[in-house]
């Protein structure tokens, strides 16, 4: 049977989802299936008939105490037809020309059936907030602290702003959610029963609700296309960026890889960076580069701080001292094996690990002052 | 037992259509015959104040009869619904006091 799906308004607007359905079928489509945002629809002859919505958990296919079976058939005597639900709503129909009661001729008893629905929307945003948050600080806790997350919003902004405005959308929503359906309760509680042809269409709401998603949305594009056009290659002959090769520090060995891994260089491009992710491995020499171009030399520096906090080597506070840096804004060693340089807009996180003895940082700097010149 | 404050119109009528045992739309039909039609009672309403009723031990379930449930009215149901059928003449009683001045 050809059916058609439609987006059927939030849970919290009990007298939104009844008109809708009530709307659907008197242009010809009857429920069939409500899931969580959307609902199907079979085609029907146009009908006035009255849809309602109580709000109640179904009881799990499991339970044998028939509870479900003698709620619908108090509901079903009444001319109440179970049609669908999903979650906590669930969806009932009366014919054209029946004469079923309203499901609550208390207003008050039924604002008393909203409880757990608001609860939902109050508290529905935690537990993924939480995930989240949960997985940042172990994150943060296990490799390096505030820094990887600041390092991660470098590297990865789109993908972080995504997140920050899918949370903050989640969060709107249910607070919106949650107020609406109090105001109801409360509405209910002075005795005004539930509005079954509402007027209201919530506009600004879904303005900004759909706002919020399809910045969400743009944001994931974005991402998605960093990460599609973010390419490892080769290492060419030449430095074809502001990074250094061994070759530019005297070392001539042969490339090798290292552990299944080759020598390469990623270029990959973020909203608040562009940057090179080079490893060179070579028989007795291997350099590891992480460069970027930041949008502001501000922000280079300050990301500097980053690139030490979550170095290889030199994590410890007071690991890494400054360096003269002739050529360069500013430089810090440390141990000999890690190095951070900042010009301008550029900033450079290496590390250079030879089996000859460590290379002088004085001549990486000054290889450094001359590719950045 | 949960300690029983004055009762809702929809849990005295259900009490008392429960006299006689039966199911839930039985007793919506009762409670409209009882009170002249003035009280038409919702299957919301119904099921919602039964179940609470139900764990408040005023009803018990006492068996099937097809998809439907049958109640009946506990011991304690009966003590509270004569209480505050006791509640209300005297509300009633006191409120004769209109009459006199009209």
């Amino acid at each position: 049977m050809r059916g058609t799906y439609r987006l059927h308004p939030d849970k919290y607007a009990l007298g939104e989802n009844e008109k809708f359905y009530s709307d659907m079928e008197a242009k010809g489509w009857r429920l069939d299936k409500r899931g969580i945002y959307w609902s199907r629809f079979v085609p029907t002859e146009p009908n006035c008939a009255r849809y309602r919505v109580e709000v109640k958990e179904r009881a799990p296919y499991w339970d044998e105490d028939g509870t479900d079976e003698a709620w619908l058939a108090v509901f079903a005597d009444c001319g109440w037809e179970y049609v669908a639900g999903s979650g906590m709503l669930q969806v009932f129909r009366s014919p054209q020309g029946s004469d079923a009661p309203e499901l609550y001729t208390d207003p008050r008893q039924q604002a008393a059936t909203l409880k757990k629905l608001e609860k939902q929307y109050w508290t529905g945003w935690c537990p993924t907030v939480g995930v989240f948050c949960g997985n940042l600080l172990f994150y943060a806790s296990r490799w390096g602290g505030a820094a990887v997350i600041q390092r991660g919003w470098v590297e990865r902004t789109a993908l972080f702003l995504a997140v920050a405005v899918f949370l903050l959308w989640l969060l709107y929503r249910n607070l919106y959610g949650g107020w609406q359906l109090r105001q109801t309760c409360l509405r209910m509680k002075r005795g005004e029963p539930l509005d079954h042809n509402p007027q209201h269409r919530h506009l600004a709401h879904k303005m900004v609700s759909c706002g919020l998603l399809a910045l969400c949305g743009i944001f994931l594009l974005m991402s998605a296309a960093q990460q599609v056009m973010a390419h490892a290659d080769g290492l060419p002959q030449r430095a074809e960026g502001p990074y250094l090769l061994l070759c530019d520090l005297g070392w001539e060995g042969e490339q090798v890889p290292f552990m299944d891994q080759d020598s390469s260089v990623t270029y990959t491009r973020s909203l608040a960076a562009d940057y090179w992710e080079l490893r060179e491995y070579t028989d007795g020499a291997s350099l590891f580069q992480s460069v970027y171009r930041m949008r502001s030399p501000a922000a280079a520096r300050d990301f500097a701080r980053v690139l030490m906090n979550t170095s290889t080597f030199g994590k410890e506070e007071g690991s890494f001292l400054p360096a003269e840096a002739a050529g360069l804004d500013a430089a810090w060693t440390s141990s000999g094996l890690d190095i951070v340089a900042v010009k301008g807009e550029l900033v450079a996180y290496l590390t250079y690990i030879s089996s000859s003895g460590h290379a002088d940082p004085q001549v990486i700097l000054a290889a450094l002052a001359l590719r950045w010149a | 037992m949960a300690e029983q404050g004055p009762m809702t119109e929809a849990m005295y009528y259900i009490l008392l259509a429960l006299l006689r045992p039966g199911h839930g739309y039985g007793m919506m039909q009762r409670i409209k015959e009882m009170s002249g039609g003035r009280l038409v009672m919702g299957p919301g309403t119904l099921y919602g104040v039964l179940s609470r009723m139900n764990q408040e031990g005023l009803i018990v379930f006492t068996g099937e009869e097809g998809r439907r449930k049958n109640y009946a009215i506990t011991p304690a149901g009966q003590e509270a619904l004569l209480a505050e059928y006791s509640r209300l003449k005297q509300m009633v009683a006191d409120g004769s006091v209109l009459e006199v001045t009209g």
